[in-house]
């Protein structure tokens, strides 16, 4: 693994810092007085929690024109996960394939498969979905679960906020704010698969000027050792780990300008299915810079927002015969502006600049890269005390390039790079408060998922008798979604009915395989564009509470998903296929208990019989699942006040079950002692 | 004998029900009781006030209407949960029942007007108070939106609504922020 960066590349801190103090004084003089978003307050005020997440204004999640979850503190304490992916697992509408001890791959509303590009992901904002596989390598998120104030789920595209790949739909990250929040904890774990993990995190404030938040945390644990389908099985199991620390400081500038820097770093180890369904070894570090800038004055609520991400992969393909080494850098530059146009318009206006690119593996000497820059903006539009119109729309101009040297025979020259694109992506939604009790909401979306940077070239093997490459040549995927939804509570506070039906078109639908040229030194294989998919479906939940102590909820979800592609991709020949991956039937139960001293969870997740994709011969293919049910628990209990001991479990009802056609889950239990202090 | 009681009760039951739903009780003038949950509703509003004084305690006026019978001791009971409460940083408040009657002669200072029910009939004399002791009023009385003299309407029923009357919260002096602003509604 690569871990030294070309000086080339790199954004010095210091460059950051000079650009964000010019832009503080470039708006000083209309910026009376400001504050950043204090998710801890306004959620006491409003006994709900408060997001950003859905049109970049801040609104109460009864608001917002989407179908959200959000997972608050509370509720990833009381999971019992051990990591975030974990948690997600408990989330109605989320998909969850759990190939290993660490490796789970995350999507909602069905669309799950090795290594999904749909849904993007984001900590406070800033992407750790990665550019080079497009997907998020849950391990290797530089987030302590402590550190979490709450995750936002955001079921559908939401490209016009957050750009490309917000597709299926978007995880946000929250952390706690070291401004506002005092956060200290220490906890250690251990458990089955000889786990063993420890996380820190400390906030400290100096004054009311700054605060500073810092987090560091590890695990180390061995994978299932549940036989590996033969036709999976193409590399032996490797110990597993991960290590990453975050350091967070926060600066209250003049009156009350914020600026915050944030440094992480992560490395993670892990056995992982790779996108053609072949378990692999995958080491994967990540490095981040970032400065925000947050302002309040006569402009409206102004932030500023720019980061670096460095993330260096290595993929051992196993029976192919070859390590990939992925070294790609993630620039961005945001700017926004949200104001208040009277008492019933609140618009939005941003701007931001991408800058992607990778070196080609595991032939080198290229580069691929992508310029992107995009404008936005956002009316939210008060038509009257109980209804209300959002519409948000984005125009992002991507130009692909490539550069660097061609190997011998290969099909394509760096001009073949120079393309670009201009989708427009919108969300609509108009709210509808009819009463205390009831509210509907109506929306309409169109996100883009690009082509990750392997398929765009970066990946490049010349291989004796297999050559395989990526392509500039692939269309963007373009999900358009449009759903009703119904919000209900019942007698009180006590029961509350979220139900939502949705249809979601997705049109260039793109596979690793599918496409083929033949170049002076052979064939290549190319990724392609193998045709659309389309899904129907229905999220209905309750949540509610009784006896004071109890907690209950049910989400199902039924879909339906057809794909129309090409007959040569048909069934997972491509190594794509929701048709028949996606279960029909999708439902989620928690029931949960606590007194003042001690808590109790317990969640079941049933899904119905599916399929999964699996190698056959040199293409891919389907293999029966049967559904299945699983139960996870957790009991706590705080002796004294500050300490908690907690023993916690998955998979519990069976020592080994088959929830994807890879290796069978195993049986975890796990013991964790947290001090909070 | 019995039969004879209850047919003697019966209608004056059946209109104190009528009474209650259409809001023109028999014992109109009596108050109901304070509402916890919206006084720490209006309490906490005020981590949002950034023209609220970095220091000191806050200082909260709970002002009765002096006509309506049992209004006193609800804003003594009032003042008694509003000082126990804390406020933005954790700062003490504290509250002192004020009559609508001495409100004009009050000399000290406040920070916030709380308006008891029947408080706002007297939306005159509140304005007034407002633009002279530059406090931002709240209530969680929803007639006080009609007769605009508060500045917050905060209500914690299944939930929280807040209501917040921009051109009274100028005249004022009360600056709110912008985070706050575009979470509640606003006329």
């Amino acid at each position: 693994m690569n871990s030294s960066f070309p000086s080339s590349l790199r954004v010095h801190p210091s460059t950051c810092l000079r650009w964000i103090a010019g832009l503080a004084v470039a708006f000083s003089a209309s910026l009376l007085h400001g504050q950043a978003i204090d998710y801890g307050a306004l959620e006491q005020l409003f006994r709900e929690p408060v997001t950003t997440s859905v049109n970049g204004s801040p609104q109460r999640v009864s608001d917002v024109p989407a179908t959200m979850e959000i997972i608050t503190a509370d509720e990833i304490r009381r999971s019992g996960a051990k990591d975030i992916a974990g948690v997600l697992r408990h989330v109605g509408g989320v998909d969850t394939l759990e190939w290993g001890n660490d490796n789970i791959d995350v999507s909602v509303r069905g669309y799950d498969q090795a290594v999904p590009a749909r849904l993007l992901v984001l900590v406070d904002g800033r992407q750790v979905y990665q550019d080079d596989f497009g997907y998020t390598p849950w391990s290797s998120v530089p987030v302590e679960l402590g550190m979490i104030r709450q995750i936002e789920v955001i079921k559908g595209p939401n490209t016009a906020l957050f750009g490309f790949n917000a597709a299926g739909g978007v995880i946000n990250i929250i952390t706690y704010n070291p401004l506002y929040d005092n956060v200290d904890s220490l906890s250690t774990a251990g458990g089955t698969q000889a786990l063993a993990a420890g996380s820190a995190v400390a906030t400290h404030r100096f004054g009311n000027r700054a605060a500073m938040r810092f987090s560091a945390g590890g695990d180390s644990n061995n994978d299932f050792s549940t036989p590996i389908p033969v036709s999976e099985d193409t590399t032996s199991r490797l110990h597993q780990y991960r290590d990453a620390a975050d350091i967070d400081t926060v600066i209250r500038l003049r009156g009350s300008m914020l600026l915050d820097f944030e440094a992480t770093h992560s490395d993670a180890k892990l056995n992982e299915m790779s996108p053609s369904y072949q378990l692999s070894n995958a080491l994967h570090g990540n490095d981040s810079v970032q400065a925000k800038f947050s302002a309040e004055g006569r402009m409206g609520l102004l932030q500023a927002n720019a980061y670096t991400n460095w993330s260096r992969d290595a993929v051992n393909l196993g029976s192919i015969g070859a390590v990939l080494h992925l070294n790609d850098r993630l620039t961005v530059v945001q700017l926004q502006d949200i104001f208040k146009l009277g008492a019933h318009h609140i618009l939005r206006a941003a701007t931001e600049y991408r800058y992607t690119t990778e070196d080609t593996t595991s032939t080198t000497g290229g580069n691929v890269h992508d310029n992107v820059v995009a404008v936005s903006g956002m009316w939210n539009w008060t038509i009257t005390p109980n209804l209300s119109l959002t519409n948000a729309l984005r125009v992002d101009h991507l130009a692909l390039g490539r550069s660097g040297s061609v190997p011998p025979g290969y099909p394509f020259t760096n001009a073949d790079w120079n393309r670009s694109f201009t989708p427009p992506s919108f969300n609509s939604g108009l709210v509808w408060k009819v009463n205390d009790a009831n509210s509907i909401r109506v929306t309409a979306s169109r996100g883009i998922e690009l082509p990750s940077l392997v398929d765009n070239g970066a990946r490049l093997l010349n291989l004796i008798g297999y050559s395989t490459s990526g392509t500039p040549y692939l269309n963007p995927t373009v999900v358009t979604n449009y759903e009703i939804a119904l919000d209900h509570a019942f007698s009180g506070q006590h029961l509350l009915f979220r139900g939502s039906a949705f249809h979601q078109h997705s049109a260039d639908v793109r596979a690793i395989t599918g496409g083929l040229i033949v170049g002076p030194a052979g064939p290549y294989s190319l990724p392609s564009n193998i045709g659309s998919s389309d899904a129907n479906g229905l999220e209905l939940g309750f949540r509610g509470k009784f006896l004071d102590n109890y907690r209950w909820s049910v989400d199902y979800r039924p879909e339906r998903i057809e794909d129309h592609f090409v007959p040569s991709a048909q069934n997972g020949a491509d190594f794509t296929d929701y048709q028949h991956t996606t279960p029909v039937h999708l439902l989620k139960a928690n029931l949960g208990w606590a007194n003042k001293a001690c808590e109790f969870d317990g969640y079941l997740h049933y899904q119905s019989r599916s399929a999964g994709i699996q190698v056959a011969g040199l293409a891919g293919g389907l293999a029966p699942l049967n559904g299945f049910a699983s139960v996870d628990a957790r009991f706590a209990c705080k002796a004294p006040s500050r300490l908690t001991w907690a023993v916690s479990g998955q998979n519990l009802t069976q020592a080994s079950q088959h929830q994807t056609v890879g290796p069978a889950v195993e049986r975890r239990v796990l013991g964790t002692i947290s001090f909070h202090f | 004998m019995v039969l004879k009681e209850l047919d003697f009760s019966l209608p004056k039951l059946v209109l104190a029900f009528l009474g209650l739903l259409f809001g023109v009780v028999p014992y109109a003038h009596a108050a109901g009781s304070i509402s916890i949950d919206n006084l720490q509703a209006a309490v906490q509003t005020l981590n949002f006030l950034e023209s609220l004084p970095k220091g000191g305690p806050v200082s909260v006026g709970v002002i009765y209407a002096s006509e309506i019978a049992n209004s006193q001791q609800l804003a003594a009971e009032a003042v008694k949960a509003i000082g126990t409460m804390r406020g933005p940083n954790n700062r003490e408040v504290q509250a002192v029942g004020i009559s609508i009657d001495d409100l004009s002669r009050y000399a000290g200072h406040l920070d916030v007007i709380y308006l008891l029910i029947g408080a706002s009939n007297h939306s005159d004399a509140i304005v007034t108070a407002i633009r002279r002791l530059r406090a931002v009023s709240i209530s969680d009385d929803p007639a006080c939106e009609t007769t605009k003299c508060c500045v917050l309407l905060v209500r914690s029923g299944q939930r929280v609504e807040i209501t917040l009357n921009s051109a009274l919260a100028d005249a004022a002096g009360a600056r709110f922020s912008m985070v706050f602003m575009m979470v509640v509604k606003r006329t």
